[in-house]
C-alpha cells in the first residue's frame, strides 16, 4: 500500500473512490479514474495497490496490471513530484521539441523514459505523444499545468518555478 | 468557398468568464434544452438533428441523426451516451478549446442527445492529457446541477440525466469509438470488431451512441435555431460551422471557426501565411493521418467530400503547415514513431507493419537506406492499409495514408537521402 498500512482504499481517498464507483453500473469501470488518482497522489502504482484495487473492484490483479501497462500515464516506478510530459509529435517536433528535450534532461539530470526521478525526487520527464496544444508548440504538460510556446531560454525559469 | 466566419461553437470564448454558466445563459444558453424538454418529443429532436445532417466532427463524417436512428426499438436495457473527447490526433486541439472555454455548450448538447435517445447517463471520455478540460467540465457539471439543468427532474419535467467526465490515461487508440468503450469499462483500450455497432451493443453491452465533442456542441444551435439555420451554413456536402486547428510553420497558429467548406489556401493566408516569410512545402490538412497536400493542391474547400476528391481527408481538421526547410523523411519517421507506439497490438498487420515501416524510414533518414527500401516502405504501408478488412480499426489506415502519400509526392527527397547517404536538408 502506498502508505504501507495494508488497507485499500487508503482512508483519505475512500470517500472519493466510492464516489467514482457510484458513477457506473459496473465497478470495473472505475479502474482507470482511480488509477489516475493513485498515480497523482503517490507518483507510481505499486503491486500492493494493484492487488488492493483488484479486490476493491471485484476484478483480478492480472486485469489491473494489464491496464496499468497499457496506458502511458501510469508508472510502476516512482516518478518525480513533478512529472513533465514533453510533446514530441509533429507540430512540436518541427518547432524545436528535440532541442528542448536535451535541455530539460541536462538541467534536471534525468533521462526521458528511464523511469527515474531526479536525485532530489522533484522531477521526472517523458516525451509524450501529441498533447493537443499544437497552437502553442512546442509545449509541455507538468502535473495539471500546460505550458506552451516554450523557447530554450525559458527552460531554467520553468524548472525554478516548479521547484517553488 | 471563401472564408465565412461563424460565431457558434466558440461563441463568447474571448471573454474571461466564457466557461461560466452565467455567461452561457446570457448568450441564450440552455434555451434549446428548455425548448426541447417543454415543447418537443424525443423523436422530434432526432428528426431535427437528422434534417440538419450534422456530419461527425471527429473525422469520420457520419451523420449524427442517422446514427441516433440506429438505436434498436423496444430494448429493455439502459441506453448510454458516450461523448468522445479523446482528442489525440496529432495537430488537433479544437475539442479542447470547446471544453475549456465553452463547456456548457457541450453539456447542453449531451443533455439534448440523452433526451433524444432516451438515455439517463452520459460519459464524456476526456483524454488524461487534458486536465484543464476535465476541470472545466466538472465545474460546469456542478453549475448545471445547481441551476437545475442536470440531475433529477430537469426543469421540472420528468427527464432526469447525469453526465460524468471519464478520464483516459494516455492512449491514442482510445479515440477509436470501440477502443474508447473498452477503456470506459476499465479495460485496455482495445477496439472491438463491428458489428455489433455501439448503437446496438456498446457500453456495458447496452445500446450506446458515440459522438464527438464538436458534433454534440452543434446540437443546441440546431434545436434552438432550427435545422434550416444550420443547413444555411457550410456546404451541401458538410453543412454547419466548423472548427479548424492551424499549427506548424505558420505565423498565427490557433483554433478558427468558419463555415464548413472554408478554402484551405485562404485559411492559410488568414493565419498570416507561412512563418518567417518562407515558402510552403506542404500541408497536412486533417491531422497526422491525412495524406499530405503540396502547395499546388491547397486551393480546396475544407469539407468532407471536397477533401476526399483532393486525395486527402478533412479528418479532424488539424492542419499542420510545413515550410520549405522541413525534411519529409524526418517528418514521416516522426509520424511512424507515433503510430507504431500507439498501435494497440491486437492485429498483426498493424502491430508488425507500423513498426516495420518505422524501421525502414529511420534507416533512410540516417542515410543507411537503399532505393529498394523506398519501394518496400510504400509496399509495407500498402499492405497494412486495412480498408480491405485486415484490421479491427482504422489505426493502420491512419499510418498508411501519410506513409504512401509522402513517398509518392516527395519521392525525390527519399532518393536524395539514399544517394547522399545523409539528410540533404541538414547539410
Amino acid at each position: 500500500m502506498a502508505e504501507g498500512n495494508g488497507v485499500f482504499p487508503p482512508d483519505n481517498l475512500k470517500a472519493e473512490f466510492d464516489g467514482i464507483v457510484a458513477r457506473y453500473p459496473k465497478k470495473t469501470a472505475a479502474l482507470i479514474p482511480i488509477l489516475m488518482r493513485l498515480q497523482e497522489e503517490f507518483q507510481h502504482i505499486t503491486t500492493e495497490d494493484m492487488d488492493g484495487l483488484a479486490a476493491y473492484l471485484d476484478t483480478t490483479p492480472a486485469h489491473v496490471l494489464g491496464v496499468v501497462t497499457f496506458y502511458t500515464m501510469f508508472s510502476q516506478k516512482k516518478r518525480g513530484k513533478h512529472h513533465i510530459y514533453l510533446c514530441k509529435t509533429l507540430s512540436c517536433h518541427i518547432r524545436g521539441a528535440e532541442e528542448l528535450l536535451s535541455l530539460f534532461e541536462e538541467k534536471l539530470g534525468v533521462k526521458a523514459h528511464s523511469g527515474d526521478a531526479s536525485g532530489d525526487g522533484e522531477f521526472s520527464i517523458d516525451t509524450g505523444e501529441c498533447l493537443g496544444l499544437c497552437e502553442q508548440a512546442p509545449c509541455v504538460l507538468v502535473d495539471d499545468q500546460a505550458i506552451g510556446n516554450i523557447t530554450p531560454e525559458m527552460v531554467d525559469q520553468i524548472i525554478e518555478e516548479l521547484r517553488g | 468557398m471563401s472564408l465565412k466566419p461563424t460565431n457558434i461553437l466558440l461563441r463568447g470564448m474571448e471573454k474571461e468568464s466564457s466557461a461560466t454558466i452565467e455567461n452561457y445563459i446570457s448568450e441564450d444558453g440552455y434555451k434549446a434544452l428548455e425548448k426541447a424538454l417543454k415543447e418537443m418529443k424525443p423523436e422530434e429532436i432526432v428528426a431535427e438533428v437528422a434534417k440538419a445532417r450534422i456530419r461527425g466532427r471527429g473525422g469520420a463524417g457520419f451523420e449524427a441523426g442517422r446514427k441516433w436512428g440506429f438505436l434498436p426499438k423496444g430494448v429493455d436495457k439502459p441506453v448510454y451516451l458516450a461523448c468522445n473527447a479523446d482528442e489525440s490526433e496529432p495537430g488537433t486541439f479544437k475539442d479542447r478549446h470547446i471544453m475549456e472555454h465553452c463547456p456548457h455548450r457541450l453539456l447542453e448538447g449531451c443533455l439534448l442527445a440523452c433526451y433524444a435517445i432516451g438515455s439517463k447517463t452520459g460519459y464524456i471520455y476526456v483524454r488524461g492529457e487534458f486536465p484543464g478540460a476535465q476541470q472545466s467540465l466538472w465545474r460546469a457539471i456542478d453549475e448545471a446541477h445547481e441551476k437545475g439543468y442536470m440531475g433529477e427532474k430537469i426543469l421540472g419535467t420528468d427527464f432526469s440525466c447525469e453526465i460524468y467526465v471519464h478520464t483516459g490515461a494516455g492512449a491514442y487508440v482510445c479515440g477509436e469509438e470501440t477502443g474508447m468503450l473498452s477503456s470506459i469499462e476499465g479495460g485496455r483500450g482495445h477496439p472491438r470488431l463491428k458489428p455489433p455497432f455501439p448503437a446496438v451493443e456498446g457500453l456495458f453491452r447496452c445500446p450506446t451512441i458515440v459522438n464527438n465533442v464538436e458534433t454534440l456542441s452543434n446540437v443546441p444551435f440546431v434545436i434552438h435555431e432550427g435545422a434550416d439555420a444550420f443547413l444555411a451554413l457550410g456546404t451541401d456536402d458538410t453543412p454547419g460551422p466548423k472548427l479548424f486547428c492551424v499549427s506548424g510553420h505558420v505565423e498565427k497558429p490557433g483554433c478558427y471557426e468558419f463555415e464548413a467548406g472554408a478554402n484551405l489556401k485562404e485559411l492559410l493566408e488568414h493565419c498570416g501565411g507561412v512563418w518567417k516569410g518562407r515558402k510552403l512545402k506542404g500541408i497536412i490538412p486533417g491531422g497526422a493521418s491525412a495524406h499530405i497536400l503540396k502547395p499546388d493542391e491547397i486551393d480546396v474547400s475544407m469539407d468532407f467530400g471536397s477533401m476526399a476528391r483532393a486525395g486527402s481527408i478533412l479528418g479532424s481538421a488539424g492542419m499542420i503547415v510545413l515550410d520549405e526547410t522541413t525534411c519529409i523523411v524526418e517528418l514521416l519517421r516522426n509520424a511512424l514513431e507515433f503510430f507504431a507506439h500507439e498501435s494497440c497490438g491486437q492485429c498483426t498487420p498493424c502491430r508488425e507493419g507500423t513498426g516495420w515501416a518505422k524501421k525502414i524510414v529511420t534507416r533512410i533518414e540516417a542515410g543507411e537506406g537503399t532505393m529498394e527500401d523506398i519501394d518496400k516502405l510504400w509496399e509495407v504501408a500498402d499492405n497494412f492499409e486495412g480498408m480491405g478488412g485486415k484490421t479491427i480499426c482504422a489505426l493502420a489506415d491512419a499510418a498508411a495514408w501519410p506513409t504512401k502519400s509522402y513517398v509518392e509526392k516527395f519521392r525525390d527527397e527519399f532518393e536524395e537521402h539514399v544517394r547522399l547517404g545523409r539528410c540533404p536538408m541538414k547539410g
